[in-house]
């Protein structure tokens, strides 16, 4: 062997891990550019609104742009009108906004792992760039936000980062950190269970951290009111396509999905969630007649499961180590998301983001993790142009269902013998 | 017993592998042979009927693998009756009468020389069999792996297969081609699968686009988990035993032939001769090696008689393949109890 291999080999292994996410960095990069051509329904309408704030000018014309459209809220209208100042593409500007969010998507991912997965300080190293790999090549993150153009990775970050914060103990940061989501996407809300769960279990915060979250909501629309009394000339001219000339409502945290309930025409809109083998269609389409009252009956329902299950963690007893309470996160967001009605397919993110960072935490949990990958395919299949897959949404509901009683099962096995036998 | 029955009989049992392992051979090739009649129904079949006696190679190197590792001697028969007479191998020889059979072989053979710190005799048999098959580069990984760990030959040693490969497509572009051409279907089509159960069989629409749009991609994600797997297992601290070596480069190769984009059916036999060899170190994985082997020929079957045919889509059998993959790494990487 030639001297400077030998070199070339020392140096490689002791920066091991920078060479490795800078691989996985550029591959990551390359992997995503050929897909940016693609122009989804769902990027359509991106850059209809992005046209919009165009339109409106920008940042000056923020206030005429809206405090939120469907699930989006103020600081996403920011950084559209923002992006309409920077040179370029709209499509290219906007999937390499998304890709930088899926950089910190997965630097989070890798802190969260190399924190809390219980292993000795080496070895936890190496598992977060492992996991930063992972989530940056993960086929979910890369359809997600390089071929549908959704910007998923922009709320579940900040959620990623939340929980780094909040395990570490900083709890303003994580809760400033989980209101700052809130601002962008509502979908937060399905990690709230967990910061629920965590509030009880560990006692070592004031509930009043939660107010954090509707004065962060409350916070983001002030970029707009600042617009609103600097140039108040567009503002008047507000848009009706938008609810722009509303005020802030902190009912905007969860009227998005209310209004889903009320009047949204299925059970499951694309996701297979448990209630994904009832009938989809309203009555007036032909379909079942009690269509209005399942869904009443199906948010209870998820609400039941999951007092049902911070109930069962809690009563486990015992201190809760760090990797359980990563654990409990990905358990409790997956509830939420599979047993709440109206969900939409791309609402699974999350867990899905999270189950990587359990792969590393507990081993067992890798087949389960591939399982979840089938449901991510059959999700993004269709929306970027490809063919579905041949499973039907009810049989794909059966298998998240095995793969839900599979992850719960692994839980509940977690150091059975050092736990009390509180139940 | 009268006396010459005993000795016949203590000659038997004296010489009983040496039988065996002739009578799978004689047997083996006997049921080859019928099969050959199926080449001209095969799209993209080579039909060769030398092709039928190719599988003795990989056979014979895999036993002599095991044999090198110091697997007791029953193992090393067994492997080569396994290897001789698993689906895959049969399939693609004798039905699709191609040689890739002797590529994997090589590329056993030269792993194995590199192993007796044979190095330049290693890699000019490892080139042997880039120029024999485009699938010799399945086993790229488990020489790099082999490269970094062991720190004793020039990475110079590696322009050998590159020639190797170099020579055969200069060969082609001169009018001299061997049965089938170099590069995979998929990757010669422009396409991203062809009649086979890779992780890319997911990918379902028009052909000519995905393979434009996810072929960067698609060679992307096999790099970064060979990466990912050498950052991993290759640390400085970390030792492997002979045994424990095959364990970690051998799933290595079978990532690589699972995630390679363009690949065809031919590809199974990369995935089915280390599955067999592993599940002869760990027979826990015999279970997994079955599997690997049939999600190899389910595919090669239904590019004959229709996938009408197939009794589970090639979506399914990928997805199988996954799971029987991750089993065999979990499998593979568990670390054996110390004494």
């Amino acid at each position: 062997m030639l001297s400077f291999e030998r070199k070339a080999i020392k140096y490689l292994k002791e920066n091991a891990v920078t060479v490795f996410l800078l691989f996985v960095t550029l591959g990551g990069i390359l992997g995503r550019i050929f897909l940016w051509d693609i122009v989804s329904s769902d990027m359509a309408v991106y850059l209809k609104w992005y046209k919009r704030a165009e339109e409106c000018g920008g940042l000056p014309g923020l206030y005429a742009l809206g405090q939120r459209i469907k699930g989006y809220n103020a600081l996403f209208q920011l950084l559209i009108s923002i992006l309409v100042h920077i040179p370029g593409e709209p499509l290219y500007k906007m999937k390499l906004t998304w890709m930088l969010f899926d950089l910190l998507l997965a630097a989070g991912l890798g802190r969260l792992v190399r924190e809390n997965c219980g292993a000795e300080e080496q070895k936890a190293k190496i598992f977060g760039a492992l996991a930063y790999g992972a989530c940056f090549l993960s086929m979910n993150v890369i359809f997600n936000s390089a071929a549908w153009g959704q910007s998923d990775s922009v709320y579940v970050s900040l959620i990623i980062w939340s929980l780094v914060w909040l395990l570490r103990g900083r709890h303003l940061k994580a809760f400033l950190l989980l209101g700052t989501a809130f601002a962008f996407k509502l979908q937060t809300v399905f990690i709230l269970p967990f910061y629920f769960y965590y509030y009880l279990s560990e006692q070592s915060f004031s509930c009043l951290y939660f107010l954090t979250v509707p004065g962060v909501f409350a916070l983001s629309a002030l970029p707009r009111q600042l617009v609103r009394l600097l140039s108040p000339i567009r503002a008047e001219a507000a848009v009706e396509t938008f609810s722009s000339a509303a005020p802030v409502k902190l009912s905007g945290l969860i009227d998005v999905y209310i209004g889903q309930i009320a009047s949204g025409g299925q059970m499951c809109i694309e996701y297979p969630g448990f209630w994904s083998f009832l009938p989809n269609s309203l009555p007036e389409a032909g379909g079942f007649e009690d269509f209005y009252k399942f869904r009443l009956t199906a948010v209870l329902f998820a609400g039941l499961v999951l007092l049902a299950l911070i109930f069962l963690f809690l009563r486990r007893g015992g201190k809760k180590s760090r990797e359980e309470y990563l654990f409990a996160a990905f358990l409790l967001s997956f509830t939420t998301v599979y047993f709440l009605p109206c969900m939409i397919d791309r609402y699974g993110y999350l867990y899905e983001v999270l189950a990587l960072a359990l792969v590393f935490a507990d081993k067992r949990t890798m087949l389960p993790a591939l399982g979840l990958l089938l449901t991510i395919i059959y999700h993004y299949a269709g929306r970027v142009g490809m063919e579905s897959l041949p499973i039907t949404l009810p049989q794909l509901s059966l298998i998240m269902l095995l793969l839900y009683g599979v992850y719960l099962v692994l839980f509940l096995s977690r150091g059975k013998e050092e736990k009390d036998a509180g139940i | 017993m009268p006396a010459f029955e005993k000795k016949l009989t203590d000659w038997l049992k004296k010489h009983l592998d040496l039988l065996f392992v002739l009578a799978v051979a004689a047997l083996g090739l006997a049921l080859r042979y019928p099969l050959h009649s199926l080449h001209a129904a095969v799209p993209g079949g080579q039909g060769s009927v030398a092709a039928i006696f190719a599988d003795l190679l990989p056979a014979a190197a895999g036993a002599w693998l095991l044999h090198s590792i110091g697997e007791k001697q029953w193992k090393c028969t067994l492997a080569f009756a396994l290897l001789f007479l698993s689906p895959a191998a049969i399939f693609s020889s004798a039905v699709y009468g191609s040689f890739e059979a002797v590529t994997v072989g090589l590329c056993i053979g030269s792993f194995l020389l590199l192993r007796e710190k044979k190095h330049v005799p290693a890699f000019v048999l490892y080139a042997l069999a880039c120029m024999s098959g485009f699938y010799a580069w399945l086993f790229l990984p488990a020489f790099l792996f082999c490269y970094l760990y062991e720190e004793r030959f020039s990475l110079l040693l590696f322009a050998l297969p590159g020639a190797g490969s170099l020579l055969r497509v200069l060969a082609e572009n001169a009018g001299f081609r061997l049965r089938g051409g170099y590069l995979p279907e998929g990757l010669a089509g422009g396409k991203l699968y062809v009649d086979c159960a890779s992780f890319w069989a997911f990918l379902k629409g028009n052909e000519e686009l995905l393979f434009r749009r996810y072929l960067p991609l698609a060679w992307v994600l096999p790099a970064a988990l060979v990466a990912a797997w050498i950052f991993l297992f290759c640390r400085k601290n970390r030792k492997y035993d002979e045994e424990d070596l095959l364990l970690a480069v051998f799933p290595l190769v079978q990532l690589a032939a699972y995630f390679l984009p363009g690949a065809d059916s031919l590809s199974a036999i990369c995935i089915s001769v280390p599955a067999w060899i592993l599940a002869l170190i760990r027979p826990q994985l015999i279970p997994v090696a079955l599997l690997l082997d049939l999600s190899g020929v389910i595919p090669m079957a239904g590019a004959i008689y229709g996938a009408e045919w197939m009794p589970v889509s090639l979506q399914a059998q990928s997805w199988i393949r996954a799971a029987a993959l991750a089993a065999e790494v979990c499998l593979c990487l568990k670390r054996k109890k110390k004494a």
